[in-house]
């Protein structure tokens, strides 16, 4: 069964009377374990589409399943609910809180589940170890390079151990060095059975990917 | 909880500046609550105090003139421009709320001096003791006095103006001449020197009453002869030199009753009583509007029987109504601020709210989050009012409630900006970048 599945989907934005279509009738599946790039030449719908699938946004027409469940978000707390329990999220510019250390920072992911407790600190230490930034938990986000930075929100992301993490343009911010490391990073998560969907305008790290989805501009 | 905790110590780490002006527009807007209730108190403490059913004055002693114009008697007799003066001032005074009034009190005397022989062996019979009060009243007199009726009835306007134009004169007895005589007993008024009248019982008083004259009870009622004023005045006029009876000189008076009756009235404004029924009229203040109107001396009304209006409650509501400007203003310039800072906080803490939303933090935490942030500034914020209530009175002067529940109401309309926003927190802001 597809993790992800849609149907039809319609987008458009703007008022009645000036309406710009953004994603018209898109069907897509993403099989459990895969590993799919969104590419797209700039306003082809690919942030939105990626939006729609983490119930960021809503699609104005066609179904969306996720995980066979059709997923019928509306507003902001439902959207919420949905992410919390299901999708980790990425972003290119990390959303990193910076007042908070790297430790907390990935124990963010945490604060709304029953993990609590020694659990919760074992598993915010397995994470960060897991992503080679163990000794950077008591530092503050500002001190930290790009790539310790985007290590930092995927740990986040992973901490809650969804079976799907979406990521907008993960390497966008970064340079081809370190790009490879989060690449590595985010491969080695799939291979472990996450499924990811990746925004990217970039064919290298698409190519990284198990399958490529393009988005025509309308 | 740990979201709570967490945001909180952030929150107050990253603004250290704002929530400084916060905490201080809170401390302005406590101080501010704690002066005016505080003040409200107070104030009706000592009115109350004051104005509690046996302390709010009825009754006045009225004195005209300086130290260095007193006004003299002779200033008013008949036909003089003091006098026409008066007159206008009287009328003007007693057709408003407060009414002047006289009495004047003869000092004991031997019964005997007082009525004819066979009165006083009659009263001798009855057991009544030799002395008596002798009283001569005008208008408001009873009320002023703070007599009670016991029995028949007080004089009537009629009898009070034209005592000597009855057939006979009336007269009201203190409680201890009721054993002796009724209403409708006819008396011979004889001192064997200036008056031989026939006298009508019309009432007897209560016993035991009187108002308290400054703070001392009056109590002479008791043994009272009480007759109208008006009518000892053609008498002395008609008996000047205390030598005998003239009846032509008291025929004159007689005719001159309007005159008396007018010369009486100016009287009491100068050595008069005043009777005010409503508490709420500062008779002071009442009086000067008058005389001002017309250069008269300077009427002074000494409360007799409690306090004055004027020293207490009219100052306390001027005061009471600029303490709640202040207060309100301050409160109102802090809402201002306290909403101000409060909102830029807010929208450069959007993005970390979408961080957290991103999170899976609901957005109600997050408001939730801010608004017991507030609670706690609010609580901080009220210690030095209370620490300043402690130390300067050993006591909270008034209850913390109140104040908390004015703070309550400012924060609700300053958070509210706040919480609209945070309300169209968008991620796909944060996922766009355009949030970084």
């Amino acid at each position: 069964m597809a993790l992800i599945e849609l149907q039809g989907i319609n987008k458009s934005f703007g008022t009645k009377d000036k309406k710009v279509s953004v994603l018209e009738n898109l069907s897509l599946k993403v099989e459990e374990g895969e590993m799919v790039a969104i590419m797209g030449k700039s306003g082809a719908g690919k942030t939105t589409l990626l939006n729609i699938i983490a119930a960021i946004d809503y699609p104005d027409s066609g179904t969306y399943l996720y995980d066979g469940k059709e997923v019928k978000t509306r507003n902001t707390s439902q959207g919420i609910k949905f992410r919390k329990d299901r999708i980790g999220l990425i972003v290119q510019h990390f959303a990193l809180i910076n007042d908070f250390k790297v430790y907390d920072n990935v124990e963010l992911g945490l604060w709304e589940t029953n993990v609590k407790g020694s659990a919760r600190k074992k598993r915010v230490m397995e994470v960060l170890e897991s992503l080679g930034i163990a000794d950077l938990k008591d530092k503050y986000p500002n001190v930290l390079s790009g790539g310790e930075k985007q290590r930092v929100a995927i740990g986040r992301a992973i901490a809650n151990n969804h079976k799907l993490l979406l990521a907008d343009e993960p390497t966008g911010s970064l340079d081809s060095d370190t790009e490879q490391d989060i690449l590595n990073i985010l491969k080695d998560l799939n291979s472990k059975g996450m499924t990811i969907v990746m925004v990217t305008h970039d064919e290298d790290v698409a190519n990284v990917c198990d399958r490529t989805i393009f988005l025509d501009k309308h | 909880m740990k979201f709570y905790t967490k945001n909180f110590a952030r929150s107050v780490f990253t603004h250290p500046k704002v929530n400084l002006i916060i905490l201080f527009d809170l401390i302005l807007t406590a101080a501010a609550v704690f002066v005016l209730i505080q003040n409200f108190y107070f104030l009706k403490e000592k009115h109350d105090e004051f104005f509690s059913e046996d302390r709010v004055a009825k009754t006045y002693e009225l004195y005209v003139g300086d130290e260095l114009f007193p006004l003299v008697e002779s200033d008013l007799y008949s036909k003089s421009s003091m006098y026409y003066i008066g007159l206008k001032l009287y009328n003007e005074i007693n057709s408003s709320s407060i009414k002047t009034f006289g009495y004047s009190y003869e000092l004991k005397g031997m019964r005997g001096a007082f009525f004819d022989k066979a009165t006083d062996e009659k009263m001798i019979n009855s057991g009544h003791r030799k002395m008596v009060d002798r009283y001569y009243v005008t208008d408001y007199a009873l009320d002023g006095l703070g007599l009670q009726i016991a029995e028949g009835r007080w004089f009537n306007q009629e009898e009070l103006d034209h005592p000597y134009l009855q057939e006979r004169v009336p007269m009201v007895l203190g409680s201890n001449f009721a054993s002796t005589f009724d209403v409708g007993d006819i008396i011979i008024y004889d001192d064997d020197v200036r008056f031989h009248d026939e006298a009508v019982v019309v009432g007897f008083l209560e016993s035991n009453t009187a108002i308290e004259y400054y703070g001392v009870s009056q109590g002479g009622f008791d043994d009272a002869v009480i007759m109208p004023e008006i009518y000892f005045f053609p008498r002395i006029h008609a008996n000047k030199d205390m030598s005998g009876y003239d009846p032509d000189k008291l025929r004159e008076g007689i005719q001159r009753r309007d005159d008396a009756v007018n010369y009486e009235r100016v009287r009491t404004l100068t050595s008069g009583y005043l009777y005010c029924p409503d508490e709420n009229v500062d008779v002071q203040k009442l009086i000067n509007d008058y005389t001002s109107k017309y250069g008269f001396y300077q009427i002074t009304a000494t409360p007799i029987d409690g306090a004055a209006y004027s020293e207490t409650k009219s100052i306390s509501e001027r005061n009471l109504l600029l303490i709640g400007v202040l207060a309100v203003s301050t409160t109102v310039i802090c809402m201002i601020s306290l909403g101000g800072v409060l909102y830029n906080r807010t929208l450069d803490d959007r993005r970390t709210y979408c961080i957290y939303m991103s999170a899976g933090i609901p957005l109600w935490k997050i408001n939730l989050s801010l608004i017991t942030e507030m609670l706690f500034w609010m609580i901080l914020s009220i210690l030095p009012v209370i620490a300043l209530s402690l130390y300067e009175y050993q006591t909270l002067m008034i209850p913390l409630w109140q104040i908390g529940l004015f703070e309550l109401i400012v924060m609700a309309v300053s958070i509210a900006p706040s919480l609209r926003v945070n309300s169209k927190c968008n991620l796909d802001l944060l996922i766009r970048n355009q949030m970084n």
